[in-house]
């Protein structure tokens, strides 16, 4: 009777609470669109980023659906490329095109890549022409004589890598695709030529990404193939239920293997990858993202593979003293193969930096929309430590699906924020999944000085405010006014130019390397630059890939913030050789060329 | 980075998943009066917490228990399409049973489903809700549901509406499971807020103290103590999650981490070699990257070696070895298991099969654990 009682009061009580519930404000959550886009654009409170769509990139990015297929590469490509192939001194941009696969039902002509000239500031704007494909040029005596471009790749085109393969100090250019990828060479005169048949690069599978590095410290730079799978059109898996045709998950192919390929000189190349040790572990990984980084610090280029799906690679050179490239996978070891739960996650963009100013170099990877994209924070020792959701970073990313991220200071104050472009891979994710969307918002976080970040991006630019479906994402100094610039690739949407235009009174640096072409690669790939400033210190590397499928300004820039004193730069360039240069004055950039004598180490 | 209590795929969890997901469905069940029907059993799971259904609640179509006993039979052989499937045809007809809408819910909730829907989950709770009022086991539904979308500041009062009256709403494994909840939300949430850390601890404070071996909270406070680097301190949290849940890869890739940061490398690489194990038998469901059988029953047999105490993965074992046909070893096997765990009933299970194997019965098709 009591029992019944004191049940009944409970259920009373319960009635009571679930009433007061009822009437309670609602939360204090504002409503969320699946896209994360406001329901009304707001404009900026401290403008730091204005599209600019007068900039003559015009350039309209085509994945060609085949919908009866839904082949997986219509929804992860593709990239583009910042490099100052004239000579001029201003970064162009070459932007990698998808072309129709089997079955697909438009019927057109392949389109090819396109290169984009940077004309310089026009009328107080940024101004790009396409280059077209045949192109005026010096003869030998002088006179001028048209000439094919001698670029126009028509593949399903993914990545773009310029690095200089020849160190005759002008970027080359590396595109990967759906097959066979694709080696130009810069010939100098505003021309280039396929080399891709006298390379010795043959890699017919699916290749995401590809990373340049002088792995075996020969004053060259070699190449690292990130593969994520076969695509055979004619065996195609189509994946669906009913009628309904949709995307595979990755599990349904099966992972490439990864390649290295030592630079022999002369655009010829050899592959090492069985006698350099590069055996994937388990059932392999689906590479996205390749970033050539010094995780020991020994002056040897180890190798961070982001892979979708499966666990990550962290290959550590041990290549000895013969100079045969040796590695040895440690991701598992040292934390970053898996997140913190111990489990692999669809690793996508990826950048490694310093962030929170202990002159060490934290890894982070875009990932899958609920699964948060990871920061790995470098702890003592080897080892790394997932810091994704006490750095801020885990609960804005959560249901977003990051592709192109890039840590980089877009205020000068002397700490590296963050940009991650973001778009679903599934098309009708919403169909599911009320929370997620195909197209979504880029974000932009800043950083608070200490490694922990917060989202601001709808307070610097409307950029920020509208979906799409990001995937490539190239950051440099487009207009050489000392801020860094992006540009991004959507999906099936035409190029997004943004121009840093923040307006604060920190103070910047900015270093282009020069190696000397012998001992380490001419464009310094590899590099570290520790700069100190006041009272403040700073560590950068010069990465031969980074963020998704995109190369970056090879520029290193630092702000500083308020410090107004000239700084020192302490250059380990690839060779070893460690470089001094003092009295550094701020707010422009130098050029350092490698000097000094023997490199330490006697590396060949 | 998920901290949600049981939702990563270790073996203990992917056993109890069927359990943990029908606790709230079976609660409610268990007692609801019933007509012509004996009451589902609990099948396996903890002890249903406290059902508060009213006294003059209709009792429960008997057709609606056989249909959810069906759907959980669906459920616990790996069958979660036609499990959620069915779900809907039992709401389309019994639109008023709060238990035929928190059976679906918890379909949606598997921990283990890789295509679950996470917003069905969510609005299959509500229509409980509205059926069957603000109950304990709804709520609860509802919680994890928005949790699982990000609507942190929707779930937080509701599991403060279940944990902070005195005594809670739920209690037991249910209320540690509550609080784990609640303090993952500080640590996503509130991870640059003031006080979020604060409440993170207090909450798994207060779940260690319902439940002193609750595996997700000694993990998570373990983390949280190397990320201050108090690594000393994690281990006795991770020993405790060890011996909780052995088959938690999560667990062991912290302690390899945590040991090799204090140069305890021999130790680390115990754990190092667990994590890889579970992970390469976890990682992938797929025919292109699954281990294949010959494989799996190769990385049972190390686990056993190197990690005897998850008795799942004994079973595990025992099912693989079967599947390859090898009769005597898994009778033998079922033998050393029967040693260490004495008339454990799933271990007598497999050992009968394998008898009848032997004798020539064909051997039933062991449950995946994934697909539907």
């Amino acid at each position: 009777m009591r029992r019944a009682a004191l049940v009944a009061g409970a259920l009373a009580a319960c009635a009571a609470a679930g009433a007061a519930h009822a009437q309670q404000p609602p939360p204090t959550q504002p409503p969320r669109s699946a896209t994360g886009a406001p329901a009304t654009v707001v404009e900026p409170e401290h403008p730091a980023f204005l599209e600019r769509t007068d900039s003559g990139l015009d350039f309209v990015h085509r994945r060609f659906t085949t919908p009866s297929k839904k082949y997986l590469p219509e929804i992860t490509g593709s990239g583009i490329g910042l490099l100052d192939y004239d000579g001029d001194g201003l970064l162009d941009v070459y932007c990698a095109q998808c072309c129709p696969l089997p079955g697909c039902p438009e019927k057109v002509e392949a389109p090819p890549d396109a290169l984009y000239r940077n004309l310089g500031r026009v009328g107080g704007r940024f101004r790009f022409e396409r280059v077209a494909d045949r192109v005026t040029v010096k003869s030998a005596d002088g006179t001028p004589r048209e000439t094919p471009l001698g670029l126009g790749d028509r593949a399903y085109s993914m990545s773009v890598t310029c690095p200089d393969v020849d160190n005759d100090g002008r970027p080359d250019l590396f595109v990967t695709n759906v097959g066979q990828d694709v080696l130009y060479r810069n010939n100098g005169d505003g021309t280039f030529t396929d080399v891709t048949a006298q390379s010795g690069i043959v890699d017919a599978w699916w290749t995401a990404a590809a990373a340049w590095g002088d792995f075996d410290r020969d004053g060259d730079l070699d190449l690292y193939l990130g593969n994520y799978g076969l695509i055979d059109y004619a065996r195609y898996t189509v994946c669906g239920t009913g009628d309904r045709v949709s995307y595979c998950s990755p599990d349904v192919l099966k992972a490439a293997p990864d390649r290295l390929f030592r630079n022999d000189g002369g655009f010829r190349f050899t592959d090492v990858t069985k006698e350099a040790g590069l055996v994937e572990p388990d059932h392999g990984g689906k590479a996205m993202a390749v970033i050539p980084f010094d995780h020991d610090a020994d002056g040897r280029l180890d190798l961070y593979v982001a892979n979708d799906a499966d666990p990550n690679f962290l290959w550590r050179n041990v290549t000895g003293a013969d100079g045969k490239m040796k590695f040895e996978e440690i991701a598992g070891e040292v934390g970053l193969a898996v997140n913190g739960q111990g489990t692999s996650q669809s690793c996508m963009g990826s950048d490694i930096a310093d962030v929170n100013g202990d002159l060490r170099f934290d890894v982070y990877s875009a990932n899958l929309g609920k699964e948060a994209s990871v920061l790995y924070l470098r702890t003592d020792g080897d080892f790394y430590e997932d810091a994704t959701y006490k750095s801020g970073v885990g609960n804005p990313t959560y249901l977003f699906t990051g592709f192109g991220v890039r840590f980089f200071d877009f205020d000068r104050d002397a700490d590296l924020d963050l940009l991650q472009v973001n778009g679903h891979v599934l098309d009708d994710v919403r169909e599911n999944d009320p929370n997620q969307s195909f197209e979504q918002v880029p974000l932009f976080f800043e950083n608070r000085g200490d490694g922990t970040f917060l989202p601001v991006g709808p307070k610097l630019s409307r950029f920020f405010q509208e979906a799409d479906v990001g995937r490539g994402l190239a950051v440099g100094d487009l207009d050489g006014d000392g801020d860094l610039d992006a540009v991004v690739l959507e999906s099936d949407h035409p190029l997004r130019v943004l121009e840093n235009v923040f307006e604060t009174s920190n103070h910047w640096i900015g270093l282009s390397l020069v190696g000397d072409g012998r001992k380490s690669p001419r464009d310094a790939i590899g590099a570290r630059v520790t700069l100190a400033c006041g009272d403040k210190t700073q560590v950068q590397e010069v990465h031969g890939s980074s963020s998704y499928m995109s190369w970056q300004d090879l520029r290193v820039h630092f702000g500083v913030g308020p410090r107004t004193v000239k700084a020192t730069a302490t250059i380990r360039w690839p060779s070893g050789r460690v470089q001094v240069v003092k009295e550094l004055e701020l707010d422009r950039y130098h050029v350092v060329r490698e000097e000094g004598g023997e490199a330490p180490g006697g590396s060949r | 980075m998920d901290f949600e209590p049981g939702s990563d795929r270790s073996s203990v969890r992917r056993r109890r998943a069927a359990a943990g997901a029908f606790a709230c469905a079976a609660a409610l069940l268990a007692a609801a009066p019933q007509q012509g029907a004996p009451k589902v059993p609990p099948a396996g799971q903890p002890p249903p917490t406290a059902s508060k259904r009213p006294d003059d609640a209709a009792p429960v179509p008997a057709e609606v228990v056989a249909e959810i006993r069906k759907i959980r039979a669906l459920y616990d052989e790996g069958r979660y399409a036609e499990s959620a499937r069915a779900g809907e045809a039992l709401c389309k007809v019994h639109k008023e049973s709060a238990e035929a809408w928190l059976t679906l819910a918890a379909v949606h909730l598997s921990p283990v489903w890789t295509r679950r829907r996470d917003a069905r989950a969510e609005s299959a709770s509500r229509r409980a809700l509205q059926a069957g009022g603000r109950r304990p086991e709804t709520l609860q539904s509802l919680a994890t549901a928005l949790y699982r979308q990000a609507k942190y500041d929707e779930a937080e009062p509701i599991l403060n509406e279940l944990i902070d009256p005195k005594p809670p709403r739920v209690s037991g494994d249910a209320l540690g499971d509550l609080y784990v909840l609640r303090a993952s939300i500080s640590l996503r949430r509130d991870a640059l807020a003031p006080g979020g850390r604060e409440r993170a601890v207090a909450d798994l404070e207060a779940a260690l103290a319902v439940v002193p071996d609750q595996p997700t909270a000694h993990t998570l406070r373990a983390q949280m103590l190397i990320a201050e680097g108090k690594l000393n301190e994690a281990l006795s949290h991770l020993e405790l999650a060890a011996k909780s849940d052995p088959g938690d890869k999560a667990v062991h890739h912290q302690y390899h981490l945590c040991l090799s940061r204090l140069g305890r490398r021999d130790e680390a690489k115990r754990h190092y070699e667990i994590w890889h194990l579970l992970n390469r038998l976890t990682d992938s469901n797929s025919a292109t990257s699954a281990p294949d059988p010959k494989e799996k029953r190769e990385i049972l047999a190390k686990l056993r070696e190197c990690n005897p105490t998850d008795w799942s993965r004994r079973l595990d074992l025992i099912e693989a070895q079967l599947e390859l046909g090898e009769v005597e070893a898994a009778r033998k096997e079922s033998d050393a298991l029967l040693a260490e765990r004495p008339a454990w009933p799933p271990a007598l299970r497999l050992k009968d099969v394998a008898q009848k194997a032997k004798a020539g019965e064909p051997v039933p098709a062991p449950d995946d654990g994934g697909g539907g």
